[in-house]
């Protein structure tokens, strides 16, 4: 008796009992003409464009070619980055468990293979940036030392010196983290892979030793801000003789004092300023 | 690691010293060594007018650590060197720059309000030592003493005075001139040092704590005078150490060690190292 009210309603309109029947029995059934759902369908849109200021001026392929490049580049940069460094990780946590899965005093075990998984994510390998590193120790030679021949001869006076570094390249250099406000920074050493405005991004040698922490067995990227941060590293005097000595020059960067990109860098003023930011 | 920044050189002129004068400051040295001042500063404090010999770099410094003491005797001992000048016209100081490599720190004592001013604006300096045993003729401002401690300045007291003096008035003075130094500075960038020629005058640095307490100094900030006066130093060090306070030679986390020093702070061959086997096996390591 659900249609009771519907019934008196149609009879308003029509005198038949059974149209009335008929009608309903189609209103609340699924197939027939007169269905229970309503189908929305697209109307037509108003086709004028907007009127555009008059300042317009369309992209020429020229444009658009640049606008796409740059943000390619910049874009690509920091998703490479995010993704390494994601799917560091997760080899991280891959190590984890495996050490986990490995029984307490039983070392026979099969050692996890970090290069394999390494090469499976794509993470850059610290031997990767072994070419570089040279190419940047030759580098800093001829500009630090350019008139010395071995070891034993006189080194170029302090200043001189200095100045030609605080607007070097460090891309390559071999770098260690002496002293940071962020004691987890604290020894780490790596190759510098990218000199970016506030960090270095080191590229970390892996740890062999299968009883070392996951995170050092791993190696790869790390992203080290340059504020209260210093940076250590040593580049070696040039040796023509034919004697085996290692002798080298250290040197620190101070991280808050160089806060700009590396072609900024290269033709700044700098200047003394209050000590306190420093560590 | 407390820091003592102001031992007088008996001398303010260039002559040479007198034995029992050497004597004196090296007695000087080992009791405030001590009383627990590893770091200290020996003080040469000359007049505006007095004439140093620019042409004859070597000559600069007249305080040659080496002849007074033999540091390696008392471990974590560190001498430093330090240039007063006092100043009446900052006009005459154009020079100051130039002998900036041949003391570990630069500080001005400034005798009028002028001078205070102009040399915090235009020279490179580390400290300031106010005249506070005498009678300021000119008042304090916290504007001026501002702009010196935003740009790192430290300001000094010498407590040396406070002890050594027979006249009351001097204390009278002294008191109250630190008491407006206090205000003006808001206890902060303070430096203590003893200022004084005399071993008897030297006291360590609880006793001297104890008194500035007195005064009104809120604990926290009297913690923070040696931070302070270390900080002076790094500024000094890293004025010779460092190309504008980007790059430093040497890897050391003690940023204002001087054990590697020349005779004249400019060349840098003490600097080398030689790789032990240990260091070379690790970076072949490396290097494979």
């Amino acid at each position: 008796m659900k249609t009771e009210l519907e019934k008196h309603l149609l009879t308003r309109s029509y005198d038949d009992q059974e149209r009335i029947e008929e009608l309903l029995e189609t209103r609340y059934s699924l197939t027939g003409s007169q269905r229970p759902t309503l189908v929305l369908l697209p109307t037509g849109h108003d086709e004028t464009p907007k009127t555009k200021s008059l300042l317009h001026r369309d992209d020429t392929i020229d444009d658009e070619q640049f606008n796409k490049r740059k943000i390619n580049t910049r874009l690509e940069v920091r998703e490479f980055l995010k993704s390494t460094i994601n799917s560091q990780k997760k080899v991280i946590k891959k190590v984890q468990e495996h050490k986990r899965s490995k029984n307490p005093g039983d070392s026979a075990g099969k050692p996890f293979n970090v290069v394999k998984v390494l090469n499976h994510y794509k993470i850059p390998l610290f031997e990767d940036f072994m070419p570089m590193r040279s190419l940047w120790e030759k580098y800093a030679q001829n500009l630090v030392f350019p008139d010395v021949k071995s070891p034993e001869s006189k080194i170029p006076a302090k200043q001189a010196m200095l100045s030609k570094l605080a607007s070097a390249e460090y891309t390559g250099c071999f770098m260690r983290v002496l002293e940071s406000r962020n004691k987890n920074f604290v020894g780490v050493e790596g190759i510098v892979a990218y000199d970016t405005q506030y960090s270095f991004i080191l590229c970390l040698p892996r740890d062999e030793d299968p009883d070392a922490p996951p995170s050092k067995q791993v190696g790869g990227l790390r992203i080290i801000p340059k504020r209260y941060t210093l940076f250590s590293f040593d580049i070696p005097l040039p040796n023509t003789t034919e004697s085996k000595e290692h002798t080298y020059v250290s040197f620190t960067l101070i991280g808050s004092r160089i806060e700009y990109r590396s072609v900024d860098r290269s033709t700044k003023k700098f200047k003394n300023h209050n000590v306190d930011d420093i560590l | 690691m407390t820091c003592d920044l102001n031992l007088l050189w008996p001398k303010s002129n260039y002559d040479a010293l007198t034995p029992s004068e050497i004597t004196n400051i090296k007695n000087l040295i080992i009791t405030s060594y001590n009383l627990g001042y590893y770091n200290v500063v020996i003080n040469f404090e000359v007049s505006e007018s007095l004439k140093l010999p620019i042409n004859e770099p070597s000559k600069l410094n007249p305080i040659k650590i080496k002849e007074i003491i033999d540091i390696s005797k008392f471990p974590d001992l560190k001498v430093f060197t330090r240039l007063t000048v006092i100043v009446n016209d900052s006009s005459k100081l154009i020079n100051l720059n130039k002998y900036q490599n041949y003391f570990d720190l630069i500080a001005i004592k400034p005798q009028t309000e002028k001078s205070l001013q102009n040399s915090i604006i235009n020279l490179n300096i580390d400290l300031i030592s106010i005249p506070l045993d005498t009678k300021l003729n000119f008042y304090i401002k916290h504007k001026i003493v501002g702009k010196a401690l935003e740009k790192g300045i430290k300001f000094e007291i010498c407590y040396g005075p406070l002890i050594s003096s027979t006249s009351t008035l001097t204390r009278k003075l002294m008191i109250s001139n630190i008491v407006q130094l206090i205000r003006a500075t808001r206890s902060n960038g303070l430096i203590i040092s003893s200022g004084s020629k005399n071993p008897i005058n030297l006291r360590s640095f609880h006793n001297i704590m104890n008194f500035f307490q007195t005064l009104g100094i809120k604990l926290n900030h009297i913690n923070k005078f040696d931070d302070n006066a270390e900080k002076a130093l790094i500024n000094g060090r890293l004025r010779i150490n460092s190309y504008k306070q980007t790059v430093m030679i040497d890897d050391n986390v003690n940023l204002y060690d001087n054990s590697k020093d020349e005779e004249n702070n400019v060349m840098a061959n003490n600097y080398k190292k030689r790789l032990n086997d240990e260091d070379i096996g690790q970076r072949k390591k490396l290097h494979s």
